[in-house]
């Protein structure tokens, strides 16, 4: 898999997930669901370490989790065209 | 307290600026039903929630709406760029570039500035409940009303992801509703506010 690939599938499955915890605030005892995002948490967790063999950086890229580079401040903004 | 992930949750990447089009777009930013409006609404209103199953939706989902904030100002950003004073002439955003040139203020497609008056805080559990619910069909109809004038896929692909936004978020409120009439006292069946000092002192006991 290519870096790009990864990205969009770890996108992907943070939706997925997120989706999953609107539901679980309000159906806090659906264990099947409960499952599925845990489930969810270990496939983002192998991609990420993925993630992180093939390009070298962390992620999530937050202000505390950079690995240890300039990451943080010299990668592109979200907001700006990457195409 | 917040850890900021340095990504949009839904890409932008628009390759035509049209500030024609961020003239209206921006309503969604710093507008009556906007993301900015939608995101302090409930994260203000969680506070004096007496459920814990509304305090988890409200935090949720107010902190989506401030990642959708963040879609909105890229997506004026990006329509803003690069623009000659011809064209922001011709396209109608001199008006709005004499005030803040190509930053991205919290105005409504009229100009109006934002303006707290957009954001219900009732401190009662139903009648918040009922004015989200309200809120995210509004946003609904505003992305509506936005996608009759887009014509870009660029423009359209993230606007029609942050309208099925509002409709997951309408019917999780709907259930967070329901579940708080769970919550109340069989005999209060026209739904009025629960005995939320009660409430509180029960979820504290555990």
């Amino acid at each position: 898999m290519t870096s790009d690939q990864i990205t969009r599938q770890i996108d992907a499955l943070q939706f997925a997930q997120l989706e999953l915890q609107l539901y679980l605030d309000v159906h806090p005892w659906d264990y099947a669901a409960g499952d599925q995002w845990r489930q969810y948490g270990k496939e983002l967790e192998t991609l990420q370490r993925r993630y992180t063999e093939t390009t070298g950086n962390v992620w999530p890229q937050t202000q505390t989790n950079d690995g240890g580079t300039l990451a943080w401040v010299t990668s592109p903004w979200p907001w700006d065209n990457q195409q | 307290m917040w850890i900021y992930e340095k990504k949009l949750q839904y890409p932008v990447n628009i390759k035509h600026p049209n500030a024609a089009m961020a003239k209206l777009i921006i309503s969604q930013y710093g507008g009556p039903d906007g993301e900015s409006a939608a995101s302090v609404r409930y994260l203000s209103q969680r506070f004096a929630t007496p459920y814990h199953e509304i305090r988890a939706i409200l935090t949720d989902i107010g902190t989506e709406e401030l990642a959708h904030m963040e879609i909105i100002g890229a997506m004026v950003y990006q329509l803003t760029k690069g623009l000659s004073p011809e064209e922001i002439k011709d396209q109608g955003f001199d008006a709005y570039f004499v005030d803040h040139t190509n930053g991205v203020y919290l105005a409504a497609a009229s100009g109006a500035p934002f303006t707290a008056a957009y954001v219900g805080v009732k401190g009662d559990v139903i009648a918040d409940l009922n004015e989200d619910m309200a809120a995210e069909q509004k946003a609904r109809v505003t992305y509506d009303n936005l996608l009759r004038f887009a014509d870009d896929p660029d423009v359209i692909d993230p606007l029609r992801f942050l309208r099925e936004r509002e409709i997951v978020h309408y019917q999780r409120f709907g259930e967070g509703l329901r579940r708080t009439t769970e919550h109340l006292d069989e005999k209060n069946y026209y739904a009025f506010n629960p005995d939320y000092d009660g409430v509180s002192k029960a979820y504290a006991r555990g």
